[in-house]
């Protein structure tokens, strides 16, 4: 664009300031050749071909025969594509440990909500001091802020104790309880970013201090309760350690320690343990797509105000 | 419609005190304007009456029902937010619907009454687009069509005008004013800015520091400070203040201070002996109300400093040994800076200087 061009634009917005911009000249903008822009492009590109490409390797892995997964250098494209190994995968019942980890996965994302988002609209709304608020989350994250391994063990002897090992609610209270001081911690500030003023004005209309919360903060939230819904889940779904302890049968087993199971003493075969990790990755990859159109709504969706 | 009554309002926020046995009452129909600086506790008194904040001490009326302990939404007063506090998930129809959904009206009704408030403000165009997609103005409109369309029996207003520019202001003030007079709904409007009381108020409480200073009609208020912080927080060109004390004289009573002599009515004199026992008192005296002549005779001379024209007036800056006065004169003035103005007063006021009241 000429820079009279851009001149105009700028008349043109300043003489706007009480209207709002009009799409075609954010059209006009955003053609603006921008070699920042384009640097961040190419930065952005080669991240994604870093975080792909193993992706791809352990989804071409499970359909490669023997041959090409031995072979030196390292062949980018299969030769002799074959389904051997997910058929062995799903001889192994892999379905079941998927359907453990989604069970377990989603009770414990949604449990742990149900449990944080009061906890959080508590702290936030309630006038409880800042110290006060900052000492309960940090108490109940305590244990997850310790290295996995290390609550792990005390975590058994208490399960061992109760009786409540290779349990699947077992799975989901450890879960719910681990992640809840993060979601705490997240909704506290998503909360404080809506203005106390959209809910106060809910309670003038005459809405009840719940209503004002499920018809006007719950919604304007929305975007960011399901990125934080959709980050716990992923935790959940990857958990390994505590999981190792914790499951003893095919009752319980997640994928994680499924994946783990595939590996035998002898004759490693690498075909079937990346059919189980595409597996495995597969629902990980719809929850970041969903996640990221959510993630750019929650950017763009401001909470109107004079200010 | 209902008349509002505070009784001793008190409210602490930990060991702060907002507001101090603060007493008011607001008449049916009234717009009372509660003005003071930002932290006098105007705000929070408004809150107090919208439910918002439980007073800590005192009692609230409205109509006849004690309403310390009813929730916001039992007491059907709208408030009209500083930030507007428009629900950006909804339209603007859908904003102004929102009080009329609550209270389950029948749903043509709710499209009849919001398409009525929308034309009387002039939003019609609005309605099907989310706040954030609408001007300042219409913005602020649609908060106040969420509060009329309720038809509530008080108006809270807290800073509405703030946020907008300084033209569309002028302009928005005429309008809510006239709004308040055809739908006769008592309104309780906060502002820090007086130029809004003066313009609005049927009755004007000035407050500060969480204790009113002042109740009157804007004229009251104007002419009739009760003390030197209403005398100084009103006015577009503040009061004047000079320090000194009362003495006598030849006979007469006087004002003195370093800079000038001022003689006071034999009246005021009387009232001051009783009031002020110690003289020592400020002397408080509006632009408008100090003349001059530019022959350089009499006691009271003093020289201009700087000109300040306004286009319909001119303030004229004058110092003498380190006291600046502001005086106003027609914007034609035949004054220039660096003149010697020979200056009398013609109404002013008398401040106690140990408790700051007028003596009247």
């Amino acid at each position: 664009m000429g820079q009279t061009e851009a001149r105009a634009t700028a008349v043109r917005e300043t003489a706007e300031t009480e209207t709002v911009p009009q799409p075609v000249e954010m059209a006009v903008q955003e053609r603006r050749f921008n070699l920042r822009k384009l640097l961040v492009v190419i930065v952005l590109y080669l991240a994604a071909f870093w975080t792909l490409v193993p992706m791809y390797w352990v989804a071409i892995s499970s359909i490669k025969s023997l041959r090409d997964l031995a072979h030196i250098p390292p062949r980018f494209f299969p030769t002799d594509p074959r389904l051997d190994a997910w058929v062995t995968i799903f001889e192994r019942r892999i379905l079941e440990n998927v359907y453990n980890s989604l069970v377990v996965a989603t009770l414990a994302t949604v449990i742990c909500l149900i449990i944080a988002v009061p906890a959080a609209y508590a702290a936030t709304r309630m006038r409880l001091p800042f110290k006060f608020v900052a000492i309960v989350v940090g108490l109940m994250g305590l244990v997850a802020l310790l290295p996995p391994i290390a609550s792990a063990i005390p975590l058994f002897l208490l399960g061992s104790d109760l009786g409540i090992i290779d349990e699947k609610y077992t799975l989901i209270i450890l879960y719910t309880v681990l992640n809840t001081a993060f979601a705490v911690w997240v909704l506290r500030g998503t909360f404080m970013d809506v203005p106390m003023d959209v809910e106060e004005a809910a309670l003038m209309d005459g809405d009840t201090r719940f209503g004002a919360v499920r018809r006007i903060l719950l919604p304007l939230i929305f975007p960011s309760l399901f990125s934080i819904a959709i980050l716990l889940f992923i935790f959940n779904w990857n958990e390994y350690i505590i999981a190792l302890y914790f499951v003893n049968s095919m009752k319980t087993m997640t994928l994680p320690i499924a994946i783990q199971a595939q590996i035998p003493q002898h004759e490693l075969d690498w075909g079937v343990v990346s059919a189980a990790g595409t597996i495995a990755v597969f629902p990980v990859l719809v929850a970041a797509f969903t996640l990221q159109r959510f993630l750019v709504r929650g950017l763009t969706f401001g909470v109107a105000s004079g200010q | 419609m209902a008349e509002v009554r505070i009784e001793g309002l008190t409210k602490y926020f930990g060991d702060t005190c907002a507001v101090n046995q603060l007493n008011l009452v607001v008449r049916d129909g009234d717009l009372v304007v509660l003005l003071g600086p930002s932290g006098c506790g105007k705000t929070t008194t408004m809150r107090c009456v919208a439910g918002l904040e439980r007073p800590t001490y005192g009692d609230i009326y409205i109509g006849e029902r004690r309403v310390n302990d009813l929730e916001p939404r039992e007491r059907d007063v709208a408030l009209v937010f500083q930030s507007y506090a428009l629900y950006p998930h909804f339209t603007a129809f859908d904003n102004i619907a929102y009080p009329l959904r609550l209270r389950k009206t029948p749903k043509a009704e709710i499209d009849r009454r919001v398409r009525d408030v929308a034309e009387m403000l002039g939003i019609s165009h609005t309605l099907e687009r989310p706040p954030g997609l609408c001007s300042g103005g219409e913005q602020q409109r649609i908060a106040l069509g969420r509060a009329i369309v309720r038809e509530p029996v008080v108006f809270l207003m807290d800073e509405p005008l703030s946020n907008i520019d300084a033209l569309l202001r002028v302009y928005m003030r005429a309008e809510i004013k006239r709004l308040q007079h055809e739908l006769g709904t008592t309104m309780i409007y906060v502002t820090h800015d007086q130029v809004e009381g003066m313009t609005m108020a049927d009755q004007i409480a000035v407050m500060n520091q969480g204790t009113l200073q002042q109740l009157g009609t804007p004229s009251e208020i104007y002419d009739m400070p009760a003390n030197n912080f209403v005398a100084r927080f009103v006015g577009s060109t503040p009061m004047n203040f000079i320090p000194g004390s009362l003495q006598k004289e030849n006979g007469t009573t006087v004002h003195k201070s370093d800079q000038f002599v001022i003689p006071v009515s034999a009246e005021m004199a009387g009232r001051a002996a009783e009031l002020c026992p110690s003289g020592v008192c400020t002397l408080g005296v509006r632009p408008e109300e100090i003349h001059f002549t530019m022959d350089g005779e009499g006691a009271n001379q003093a020289r201009v400093f700087l000109l300040e024209p306004l286009g319909s007036e001119t303030i004229l800056d004058i110092e003498k040994e380190g006291l600046l006065l502001k005086v106003k004169d027609v914007a034609s003035t035949q004054v220039r800076e660096e003149d010697v103005l020979s200056l009398s007063f013609n109404r002013f006021h008398l401040f106690d200087d140990e408790t700051g009241a007028a003596i009247r």
